[in-house]
């Protein structure tokens, strides 16, 4: 009960649980179009590459003002453009040489983010007043969130989901079919930026609390979780943002209440959990009722090999309906070991095929009318 | 097993019984039963999606079929394997790959070499044989990403050349080349023909069908028909395997 | 003395790194490689709870395990075709890296190990770790493990050279001819993943992936055969290895982040010079 009083009423829990619910939630929204336009590693790379931005704007600020407020504002500028430049960089890279994508994604995430490491050590090893709290934009610290990081963090995040709102369908176009978009008259260069800056925008807002490292995670893994469930567009993001929610809240919470436990790890790991619930439960897709379907697919096709092959031994034998065939002449059809006696058996049971005697089949007038429509489109199954 | 002794025999190339091959819940390769003989060049045809390069990746165990057995020169794949040589789409591999001409035709020697053994000169010779006969002299020592894509597709060819096989398998080896090209491929298929050996290729166009192939194959999921190009290249078979995708208005006149 | 040793473990952990480098960055593999430097993590971590022994032996195993796993699971998700395989690997390697994370931070505040460490590496720390035995010092730890490791890879490159480019060049005529793919894929991902956590230990997981792709990436731009663009790469590393430690010097900062950003330096440069069509190998 505590615990329930402090969420309310505790400065820092209240901050924590705010900023770390909106982050996810415009991550989980912003993740889904990130994941369809199969930019997930994209997001890794503008997440490390906030870092150096983040630094310099700390770096500048502190020499312009003489003293260092770590205005989050500030901070977020910084790492906007770094990240922004980055993703420029290795889309350019990819046009002007033969460097792959993700080559040459990696260069930027390494140069990029080596930078900020360099500069980040750089200041720790002098004398420069509120130093401290950079480090935690690696591996995140949620407890450090100050009410105005939330107020920034909140400003943003409306912002960007106002946007999705807004310009719902043309995103939703853009993302299904950039060139079909252009064609339409939609301004597809306009749209892109738009939507690569809120992709941006939604993974620097989270830099804070879950760190540069693990953000690729808050992108992609809520997405994929929400892909699991549904084939809607509208669907997967509301679902997506909503398992970010819930992961960011209560990993949030979690890491604040237990000692040294860093907050991005924890998300993190609650994320994960909800991805192999999903793509073993999900009743449509996931892995459990794939394994179903397969099996049942299989025997599917079986059924009707051993149909037509029926069908075709009775044309051959220019057969009357009377005369079947015996399961050990269907057997020698097919060298490969396949259950034909059982198929047999189902198939009977399906009313498409009787059993005269012993080992004799033959097939009934809806055995031969599916076969003949099997034969007829190419493997219509049963 | 050995290769100069022309197997001129009465087993087929390719024999394929009962062939069911299924990615998903529609079948690509529907029952197929389909018999090549040896020393002819097959020419596998179907709209887009007729399952053509499965038929040919099946061939090489590349998919694995539901159902079916196949035989290649009356054995099983791996019993003969070094006895086929394939030619993949062009598209299939990064040609901004590092290596020359001479350093992917030399990729066709490593089957017989199998794991450890290093290419020697007898191998280096052999390449250069391949190289020779494609006409890429020339371009022996040019990166491969500064090929154009008949080149390319003859550097293709000569590994396949080098491997000394039996059967010959090429994915769409006409798809996206020169005039010039095409005749010396279409040269060298005779060549092969010639010394008993069998050219099976998948190929996309109608127009050139009958002048490419002696025998061909109509494919969609199931198979139409298949035999030499007098009894197979018929309009109404034709018709009938690429249903309403096919527009005849163009093509009319040379189907009849 | 010491700048001295750190200088030369930064040029040994160049070297081992650029070697499987080129075949990373020509199998498209370069994120991938970042995923296994940050998935040797919790191998190291758990390894280390099991023996309470930083340089045994064993936790270059279970670092080189973790890392297999990485690749295991990503291909397992993207093989169920229910994800791509770029999410795939945005999937897998945050959740074992996190795992890593919290066993630092829930058991061993303690010892050495510390969150900032992993990252950046801590290279003065493996310079002053020297091998003593029977009372006569050998010199740093480092130097043997990651001379090692050059020598593994070397090797590697060289019993499988032909295997290994066709493969990478087209991995289905590789399959006909009787190569198995899969089981090569798999020990490059071991030789992968030993190589990074020689040098995470040196060097923390950005210097890693710097490594592995950045000099095989430049000498990508302008080489014409495989042999020479994994010389050019070494040659790559080791003038950003050295650079980038002086750079570091310099400023007083991390070395691995110097030699980072050496090593984008000599890429722009290198790309510049192709573009004016200065240079040509």
């Amino acid at each position: 009960m505590e615990f329930i009083h402090d969420i309310f009423f505790d400065y820092t829990i209240r901050n924590v649980a705010l900023g770390s619910s909106i982050l996810g939630i415009v991550a989980g929204a912003f993740g889904s179009f990130a994941f369809l336009r199969r930019e997930s590693l994209a997001g890794d790379v503008v997440a490390h590459s906030a870092l150096p931005g983040i630094v310099l704007a700390f770096l500048l600020g502190f020499f312009i003002t003489g003293s260092s407020s770590k205005n989050s504002l500030v901070l977020i500028l910084g790492a906007t453009i770094t990240g922004f430049l980055s993703m420029h960089f290795s889309s350019r890279l990819m046009n002007i040489s033969k460097i792959k994508s993700d080559s040459s994604m990696g260069i930027m995430l390494a140069v990029f983010f080596g930078l900020g490491i360099f500069l980040l050590s750089l200041i720790q090893r002098r004398n420069i007043p509120g130093k401290s709290g950079l480090q935690d934009y690696i591996f995140g610290s949620a407890s450090t969130l100050t009410h105005s990081d939330v107020n920034i963090i909140l400003i943003f995040g409306a912002l960007t989901l106002m946007s999705l709102f807004i310009f719902w369908k043309e995103f939703k176009l853009h993302t299904f079919d950039r060139t079909y978009a252009h064609s339409l008259g939609f301004n597809s260069k306009l749209l892109d930026t738009m939507m690569v800056s809120s992709i941006v925008i939604a993974i620097i807002i989270g830099l804070q609390s879950v760190g540069v490292i693990l953000m690729v995670a808050m992108i992609v893994t809520p997405a994929a979780a929400a892909r699991q469930w549904t084939n809607k567009l509208s669907t997967m993001v509301i679902i997506s943002a909503f398992i970010g929610l819930v992961a960011g809240l209560s990993g949030a919470l979690i890491s604040a209440s237990v000692q040294k436990l860093p907050t991005g790890p924890v998300i993190v790991l609650l994320l994960v959990l909800i991805f192999v619930i999903s793509i073993l439960f999900s009743p449509n897709r996931g892995l459990i009722a794939e394994l179903i379907k397969n099996i049942a697919r299989k025997q599917r096709i079986r059924l009707s090999l051993v149909l037509v092959d029926l069908y075709q031994l009775k044309i051959h034998h220019n057969d009357d309906y009377n005369v079947g065939h015996s399961a050990k002449v269907l057997l020698t059809m097919h060298e490969q070991k396949f259950n034909v006696r059982k198929s047999l058996i189902i198939l009977a049971e399906l009313g498409l095929v009787r059993n005269m005697n012993g080992d004799v089949w033959v097939l009934t007038d809806k055995g031969l009318k599916k076969a003949e429509s099997i034969l007829l489109t190419k493997g219509e199954l049963i | 097993m050995n290769s100069h002794q022309v197997t001129v025999n009465n087993l087929p190339a390719v024999e394929i019984n009962d062939l069911t091959v299924a990615y998903n819940e529609k079948p690509v390769l529907w029952d197929i039963d389909l018999s090549i003989p040896q020393g002819v060049i097959m020419g596998i045809a179907g709209p887009n999606g007729a399952g053509k390069s499965t038929l040919i990746k099946s061939i090489l165990k590349l998919v694995k079929p539901i159902a079916g057995k196949i035989k290649i020169l009356g054995e099983d794949y791996d019993k003969v394997r070094k006895r086929i040589a394939y030619v993949p789409q062009r598209s299939a591999v990064d040609w901004d790959f590092p290596a020359t001409v001479f350093d992917v035709v030399m990729m066709g020697t490593y089957g017989q070499l199998g794991w450890f053994r290093r290419p020697g000169k007898i191998q280096k010779a052999l390449a250069f044989d391949a190289i020779q006969r494609v006409g890429m002299e020339e371009y022996a020592d040019r990166q491969i990403s500064q090929l154009s894509g008949g080149q390319q597709q003859r550097t293709f060819i000569a590994r396949a050349l080098v491997q000394n096989a039996d059967v010959f398998l090429l994915d769409e080896p006409f798809a996206g080349i020169d005039a010039k090209t095409e005749k010396s491929i279409m040269q060298i298929f005779r060549e092969l023909k010639g010394e008993g050996k069998t050219i099976i290729a998948v190929h996309h166009e109608l127009i050139t069908l009958s002048d490419y192939f002696d025998m061909i194959t109509v494919l969609n999921i199931k198979i139409y028909a298949s035999g030499k190009v007098e009894d197979v290249y018929k309009k109404e078979i034709i018709y009938e395997a690429y249903g309403g995708h096919f527009n005849f208005s163009q093509n009319e006149s040379i189907l009849d | 003395m010491i700048s001295l040793m750190v200088l030369l473990i930064g040029l040994l952990t160049a070297i081992a790194c650029a070697i499987p480098g080129s075949y990373l960055v020509l199998r498209r593999m370069s994120m991938m490689s970042d995923a296994i430097s940050h998935s040797v993590l919790p191998g190291i971590i758990i390894a280390f709870l099991i023996v309470l022994d930083r340089s045994s032996p064993l936790i270059i195993i279970g670092a080189a395990l973790s890392g297999l796993l990485m690749v295991y699971l990503t291909e397992l998700i993207s093989r169920s075709k229910l994800v791509k395989t770029d999410a795939s690997i945005g999937l897998v390697f945050p959740g074992l890296f996190s795992i890593g994370v919290i066993l630092i931070s829930m058991q061993m505040s303690s010892v050495h190990f510390h969150e900032h460490s992993v990252l950046v590496g801590d290279i003065t720390l493996s310079a002053l770790n020297n091998l003593v035995i029977d009372g006569v010092d050998y010199g740093p730890k480092s130097f043997y493990i990651l001379g090692s490791v050059i020598l593994i890879n070397l090797l590697f490159i060289i019993i499988f050279f032909k295997e290994l480019n066709l493969t990478t060049f087209d991995p289905q005529l590789s399959e006909v001819l009787g190569f198995k793919n899969l089981t090569l894929h798999y020990l490059f991902m071991t030789i992968v993943s030993i190589t990074a956590v020689a040098s995470f230990d040196a060097a923390g997981s950005i210097l890693v992936i710097a490594l592995f792709i950045v000099p095989a990436a430049t000498a990508h731009l302008f080489t014409r055969t495989v042999i020479n663009m994994i010389i050019w790469a070494i040659i790559f590393a080791i003038i950003s290895s050295i650079s980038g430690f002086y750079l570091s010097i310099y400023f007083d900062a991390a070395v691995s982040g110097g030699i980072a950003v050496m090593c984008g330096v000599v890429f722009l440069i290198t790309l510049t010079l192709v573009k004016l069509k200065a240079i040509r190998a």
